[in-house]
């Protein structure tokens, strides 16, 4: 950390630390799922020069397992569900209560949207949204959640001091429909490790004695596990490895039915031992990974880290975390093909690539930081850029043509941002 | 009363049944039809000539039965407009008037109303207004009666919709035939709902036939002067003041005229003519949403029979005319904005999932 930042992070009067909270996450300490290994991580990295307090559901962590502190930061506990429905109502007396206390909140998720214009009318408090990918999108909700979401993200976009993209084509997405410009701050994986896997490990999973591939995800079909099944069907020379809740939902269980003759394709249950789970993914020939939802999936950025060559599925959020030079796949007949044209070169070349990219780009010192960073510039009342100029909210578009003016509509080149 | 006009009324649905069918083939021989073009939303040519058949029979009718005849003549200040309006109409849809023609006739049948004494009269209080001064009726009646007809024209965009909606307000006229003792609005309204039931099966999606101007044009005119006509009814101003006898005419018309204010307030907010072609109607915006024909019909003429009984309501509790016009044009505003909204997330939905899969610049 440099020294000034240290020195200009305090309250004005010089006697405070800025008091961050984190907001909408399960809770700490991390059990769930990649929102709650970040906040952990920014109560590693910034409890130094800020006051964090994080928000948790009190559903999920019983009286006997509460924490007042947690790695720095100050846990108060909400008594809600943090994820479905409720998470709304959750996000939003996280805000109510942290706009009492707190100076600058993070808002993670963009469902506590209908919060934002009054905490921005009527106090001070500054707001940083984290757009976690599309959500309105995705198949998991239903249709009035969806509505309400969409709407919700406008709210949290339009009303926040600085939005955060997750990936560039979540960025790409706010310029298009907000005329914004987000920052970009990913997630870290170096919370994961490369294991080598023991005599026990090979004797419990007798696969780890052979080259196989590895998929671990929720079973939806939003993260085209049947795709990858059908596509591993027709090569009975590879071994796939498939962990996830498969008797969770009726789409998962009508899969395991139906490719369960084949016996190169082994679909496991849930693995909660973190170490167990990284010994599966460090050893793989090849992560394939069939998320379609959200921007940058944490569970790809640790399988990248962790040294795996990653065969993905073509959808831009994957293309642009990978960089483009991952393997990509749309269809299970695509699938096939990289499967049926792979060779044991490539996919060690593939797997050096993404190592280099997940240790250049995501470690969680490097994402606390970017973090920090833009809590002391929202902090500091600096506006956000917009992509707008102001000559656009007098003429009109036919107009910046007849004049011959049409690059005076947007002051910020934003695609040429790399 | 007596149950004398069932004859009427299957003797109506008989000759539709006749009618529509062989007109319908004679008009594919002859290729007169409505050909599609970018605005329409139809893609096969079909010919617009319910108004046509909807006219033959009414003429047919009025020379078979003496109490249909009797009824016409008791309301010429309306029929001759109407058959004007209908000849016009059909006219129209076979040769393409010049909108200047047709607007002139429109214009002359609104004067013969007034000329006639059929104005709007009383605005029962609204603002402060009681009976009208007669210039300012005059033109009140005659710019109300031209935009009506026309609202009326404009609506007929797809398949069902303006003849769903003429059947519908001709139930609510045999309703208030029936309570006001009047045997012939009562037995001329059920009769016209019976016809335009049996042309709502050929109408219904797919369509065979479209109403065309010369029938949407005859019933916009028909439900305003109709409903102007009847105010003026002794036996009906016994049991409804002025006041509320506008609010239930206007119920009836409110979905058409507030989509045509609004579409022609942004025609015009856009500096172009507020004729000017585009598919801003409810309806373009329902279908927008790749919801089919028959679902936009039944949701707009949902919309449209609720703002009847709330209206009743109103009138019931005193609600002064011009909150229950501001209510009833509000609702309507409600629904078109909901449809605005739905419509944008499914546009931005379609372009998300577009946009997730392409332009990648990676090879798959």
């Amino acid at each position: 950390m440099p020294k000034e930042m240290k020195k200009r992070l305090p309250n004005n009067d010089g006697t405070k630390k800025t008091r961050v909270a984190i907001i909408g996450t399960v809770g700490l300490p991390a059990r769930y799922g990649g929102f709650e290994t970040l906040a952990e991580h920014l109560a590693t990295h910034m409890s130094e020069n800020c006051e964090m307090t994080v928000y948790c559901s009190g559903k999920k962590y019983p009286k006997a397992e509460r924490l007042k502190t947690y790695k720095g930061a100050k846990l108060v506990y909400i008594p809600l569900d943090a994820n479905g429905i409720s998470s709304i109502l959750y996000d939003c007396l996280s805000i109510l209560h942290a706009i009492l206390f707190t100076d600058v909140l993070i808002v993670l998720g963009v469902s506590g949207g209908i919060l934002f214009p009054f905490v921005k009318w009527f106090t001070r408090r500054k707001l940083i949204v984290s757009i976690d990918g599309i959500e309105w999108k995705r198949a998991k909700w239903g249709k009035y959640a969806r509505w309400y979401l969409w709407f919700a993200e406008y709210l949290a976009v339009k009303f926040s001091d600085a939005d955060i993209a997750d990936n560039e084509a979540i960025q790409d997405y706010t310029a298009i429909r907000y005329k914004s410009l987000s920052h970009i701050i990913e997630y870290g994986a170096d919370h994961t490790s490369f294991q080598e896997s023991t005599a026990d490990d090979r004797e419990k999973y007798a696969f780890l004695n052979a080259p196989y591939y590895f998929s671990v995800c929720r079973i939806e079909p939003e993260n085209n596990v049947h795709l990858i099944l059908q596509a591993f069907s027709q090569h009975p020379d590879k071994t796939h490895v498939f962990v996830g809740n498969w008797n969770h939902s009726e789409y998962g269980m009508a899969l395991r039915e139906k490719y369960e003759e084949f016996s190169h394709l082994i679909m496991l249950d849930p693995i909660y031992d973190q170490r167990m789970l990284d010994v599966l993914r460090s050893n793989c020939v090849a992560y394939v990974h069939g998320h379609s939802a959200g921007g940058t999936n944490p569970s790809l950025v640790e399988a990248m880290y962790l040294g795996c060559a990653v065969i993905a599925f073509g959808v831009k959020y994957n293309v642009t975390t990978t960089q483009g030079r991952a393997l990509y796949f749309k269809d299970a007949a695509s699938l096939s093909q990289v499967l049926a044209s792979d060779s044991e070169v490539q996919l060690s070349e593939n797997a050096t690539l993404m190592k280099h990219i997940a240790y250049k780009r995501y470690t969680w010192a490097n994402i606390a930081n970017r973090y920090l960073h833009l809590v002391k510039r929202v902090y500091e009342g600096r506006p956000s850029k917009r992509l707008v100029s102001i000559a656009s909210r007098v003429l009109r578009k036919e107009e910046f043509d007849q004049f011959g003016v049409p690059h005076l509509r947007h002051t910020y080149h934003f695609f040429e941002k790399r | 009363m007596n149950n004398f006009f069932w004859i009427e009324i299957i003797t109506g649905i008989v000759l539709m049944c006749i009618q529509l069918p062989l007109m319908i083939r004679l008009f594919i021989k002859m290729s007169l039809l409505d050909i599609p073009d970018e605005r329409k939303t139809h893609k096969k040519p079909i010919p617009a000539i319910g108004g046509l058949v909807l006219g033959m029979t009414w003429i047919e009718m009025t020379l078979i039965f003496p109490s249909v005849r009797e009824f016409w003549g008791a309301h010429l200040p309306v029929s001759i407009p109407l058959f004007l309006l209908l000849i016009t109409g059909v006219w129209d849809d076979q040769k393409n008037l010049s909108s200047g023609f047709r607007f002139l006739v429109q214009f002359s049948c609104s004067v013969f109303l007034v000329i006639n004494g059929i104005t709007i009269n009383n605005l029962g209080g609204m603002l402060g207004i009681g009976q009208l001064p007669f210039w300012f009726d005059a033109m009140l009646t005659v710019v109300a009666v031209t935009g009506v007809t026309n609202a009326f024209n404009l609506i007929d965009g797809i398949d069902g919709l303006a003849g769903g909606m003429a059947m519908l307000n001709l139930l609510v006229f045999a309703l208030i035939g029936y309570l006001s003792n009047d045997a012939g609005l009562l037995m001329i309204s059920l009769t016209w709902a019976a016809m335009v039931i049996v042309f709502l099966f050929f109408n219904w999606s797919p369509a065979k036939v479209f109403m065309g101007d010369g029938g949407s044009l005859v019933f916009g005119f028909f439900f305003i002067a109709m409903g102007l006509s009847i105010r003026q009814d002794q036996e009906l101003i016994r049991w409804l003041n002025p006041s509320a006898s506008l609010a239930i005419v206007a119920a009836m018309l409110m979905v058409p005229v507030t989509d045509t204010l609004r579409v022609f307030a942004y025609r015009i907010s856009q500096g172009r003519s507020p004729y000017s072609a585009d598919r801003n109607h409810l309806h373009h915006w329902i279908i927008r949403n790749r919801i089919p024909h028959k679902v936009a019909t039944l949701r707009i003429l949902m919309l449209h029979s609720s703002i009847l009984p709330i209206t009743i309501v109103m009138v019931y509790f005193q609600f002064n005319l011009f909150s229950i016009l501001l209510i009833q044009f509000l609702i309507v505003m409600a629904y078109t904005k909901i449809i605005h909204t739905i419509t944008n997330f499914n546009r931005w939905y379609r372009f998300i999932r577009r946009y997730e899969m392409t332009d990648t610049g990676v090879k798959i």
